[in-house]
């Protein structure tokens, strides 16, 4: 077998077999060359995010004592300083890339071989999957305390201003550089999968992708600033281009699932030899055993990831229908746990589910135990997972679409009943039992489209060209998409009762300059409110936690809060009215805001208001007299770039079930010696 | 002088600028090195 000797961080034997090990009589010579070029890697490493993180921090304490309280900007040395810093790590990742490339430095080289040894996986897949992993964890962290801090303290007070920012912006640099390091790491063709860049250079296709989902995802930062200057700044999660920080996050880790099968594809190329176990402690795990375990954790980080999408719901602040609650938990389901399982045999996506739970846990400890903001809540999937374990026993995982059609239908029907009880358990807002026909119904939809992507993506992972690159296949997931895009354009549209209003009154309970106060409301007409999803006064940005306040029901058509609500200085408290389709809301207090600006609302003792669109008292901040068409493009402009990074997705699980076909016909080339990857996982 | 930015905008550039430059100079020498191959 040839063997180069030029890919990166691998060295060529004798008898020509590539190995990502050290011989015993080089290992103190190696050991201390390693650490220096883990320093030195670990140096470089930080100067790039340090200076990333360090200039523009400059740039705040300067502007800060300017800093008005406002919705509005920074001024052009601020610009220019954070330019200077964007153009110095890009110049650095450059110059990482040419050295390497040119072979004027090892550097980078010795550290990701070092990773491989560790890994047992080839280095242009251990540097970066260790890369992107600990900046999913960052990005994730400060994703979660980035809303906590919004909910509890309203919009940014000045640039720089808020410390959340930079763990998602160092993780989603941190997920474009893993990519970035990837790709320029193999000096050869890495796997059958990887797409010729220019002249021989060829890079990794999960690389590649990981380095697009970063882009993509870092993107949606200007475009943020270019949207908050024609719209106004949207306090929601699902803002369009918040939704693009959120996307590209959550794909890379399909980005990975592909490098991780790259790796082994390209240990299989190079070596018949069954890698060694790697021990971890007293625990010794064979490379299959390893491998599993990997996709396994990878596709556990793939429900986290799925599940930030639900971020409002399981604060309590959603701004949407609640039919998306029991949507979103379906698709993520179906897609995470169906994909775990096909890919990591029997238990898989239990273990998966476990990962998530101990992720959620840690991230809301961090958020609402250390740092004493709003708690994020999360759902369990640990009913899903377990029908999906089921669904795969009773019908196995050779055939990938009837799995997910069994599981598919598991999730939406018992699935989404055992996350209504949860809700009921552990969540701001329980789902009402009068929606439970289109809850399962929703969910029913979700369910099977997105075991329908998961036995998509599983079926790429184990190079099954004809499960995920047949017309029949791609019509499926095609049919998945267009039901959930449907569903998504149905539920998305709300309304406002007519000519419906509410008569209140407010005793107070502790007087100024902290009033608190009990709110009573006679709702006209009194039939407007009847199966409410909610119907309560929320109270946030007030420098604490978000308080939910139930309305309950005291006389027909009159409703009072359980408890007092605060009506002074930051706090925002409103009326929130969910019903079927309506989504509306009424002021109950809110202070003047001179950056947007708009007048004081005050809690006077009486007062009579009408119902109003629920994202007018959320969102005040966005401008109100911006043409419809003006939306619809910038819409689809995210839609349209979306739908982009979607496909290329997609095409590149085509590309890499079919990799090991176009590897086995190159002509000089065997045939794998066996068909294990394209088999299926513990069916 | 009057804010030319948004808050999100500055803070992002220093870490977005290299996931916007670096795809950018790419594309430009993947097409330049797919229209040399497709002449010759």
């Amino acid at each position: 077998m040839v063997v180069s000797r030029r890919t990166a961080g691998t060295r060529g034997t004798a008898d020509g077999r590539r190995t990502f090990g050290t011989r015993p009589s080089d290992r103190s010579a190696v050991t201390a060359r390693r650490c220096r070029h883990t320093l030195f890697f670990a140096r470089s490493f930080a100067t790039l995010i340090g200076a990333a993180a360090l200039l523009p921090a400059t740039a705040f304490a300067r502007g800060e004592q300017e800093a008005a309280p406002s919705a509005g900007g920074a001024a052009l040395d601020q610009v220019a300083i954070a330019t200077a810093a964007g153009l110095l790590v890009t110049g650095l990742l450059i110059v990482l890339g040419v050295r390497h490339r040119t072979g004027k430095t090892q550097r980078l080289a010795t550290v990701a071989a070092s990773a491989a040894r560790v890994t047992g996986m080839p280095p242009f897949v251990a540097l970066p999957a260790a890369i992107s992993t600990i900046s999913l964890l960052t990005a994730a962290f400060g994703l979660y305390w980035d809303i906590s801090l919004h909910i509890d303290n309203g919009r940014d007070p000045g640039p720089l201003a808020n410390p959340s920012h930079y763990f998602i912006l160092a993780g989603l640099l941190g997920v474009f550089a893993a990519g970035w390091i990837s790709m320029i790491l193999p000096l050869d063709r890495p796997s059958p999968a990887a797409v010729r860049v220019i002249g021989d250079w060829w890079a990794p296709l999960g690389g590649l992708l990981l380095a697009a989902c970063g882009s993509f995802a870092l993107l949606g930062f200007p475009l943020d600033d270019f949207s908050h200057r024609l719209f106004g700044q949207d306090v929601t999660l699902w803002g369009p281009t918040h939704l693009m920080m959120l996307a590209g996050a959550a794909m890379s880790l399909v980005a990975m699932l592909v490098l991780f099968t790259e790796g082994r594809l390209a240990l299989r190329a190079h070596t018949v030899e069954e890698p060694p176990p790697a021990r971890f402690g007293s625990v010794r795990l064979s490379a299959e055993q390893l491998r599993r375990l990997r996709l396994v954790m990878t596709t556990g980080g793939l429900l986290v990831g799925l599940s930030i999408f639900q971020g409002e719901f399981d604060f309590g602040v959603p701004q949407f229908s609640q039919l998306f609650q029991p949507a979103l938990i379906a698709i993520a389901a179906g897609w995470a746990l169906v994909c775990a399982r096909i890919v990591g045999g029997r238990g898989a996506a239990l273990a998966a589910v476990g990962l998530y739970l101990v992720t959620r846990s840690l991230l809301s400890a961090l958020v609402g135990g250390v740092f004493g903001q709003t708690l994020p809540h999360f759902p369990l999937y640990l009913a899903e997972a377990a029908l999906v374990e089921v669904a795969a026993l009773v019908v196995g995982t050779t055939r990938p679409y009837r799995l997910a059609a069994v599981a598919g239908v598991a999730i939406g029907t018992l699935g989404t009943l055992a996350e209504f009880a949860w809700s009921h358990v552990w969540m701001p807002l329980p789902w009402p039992s009068a929606m439970l026909p289109e809850i399962v119904a929703v969910g029913l939809i979700c369910g099977v489209a997105g075991a329908i992507v998961g036995a998509f993506l599983a079926s790429g992972i184990r190079l099954d060209p004809v499960n995920a690159g047949s017309g029949r296949a791609l019509a499926r997931l095609g049919a998945a998409a267009a039901a959930v895009v449907a569903l998504f354009a149905y539920l998305g549209s709300t309304t406002t009762p007519d000519g419906a209003r509410v008569l209140a009154r407010v005793t107070t309970t502790r007087p100024a300059p902290e009033r608190w106060g009990i709110v009573t409301v006679r709702v006209e007409p009194a039939v407007t409110v009847r199966d409410p999803n909610w119907f309560n006064i929320t109270s946030w940005q007030g420098k604490t936690k978000l308080r939910l306040t139930r309305l309950v029901a005291v006389a027909p058509g009159v409703w009072r809060s359980e408890r007092p609500v605060p009506l002074y200085g930051s706090w925002k408290s409103m009326i929130r009215f969910h019903q079927g389709r309506i989504l509306s809301a009424v002021p109950v207090y809110m202070p003047a805001d001179r950056a947007i600006p708009t007048p004081e609302i005050p809690a006077t003792a009486t007062f009579a208001r009408p119902f109003v669109p629920d994202w007018h008292v959320l969102q005040r901040e966005r401008k109100r007299d911006v043409p419809g068409w003006l939306w619809g493009v910038a819409g689809l402009t995210v839609l349209a770039l979306s739908s982009v990074l979607l496909v290329a997705l997609a095409a590149g699980l085509v590309r890499l079930s079919r990799s090991e076909l176009t590897r086995t016909r190159r002509p000089g080339t065997a045939p794998a010696t066996a068909p294990a990857a394209a088999a299926p996982a513990g069916g | 002088m009057p804010p030319l930015a948004d808050h999100s905008l500055v803070q992002s550039l220093a870490f977005v600028l290299p996931a916007l430059i670096l795809p950018l100079v790419l594309g430009v020498l993947v097409i330049r090195d797919r229209i040399r191959r497709s002449k010759t």
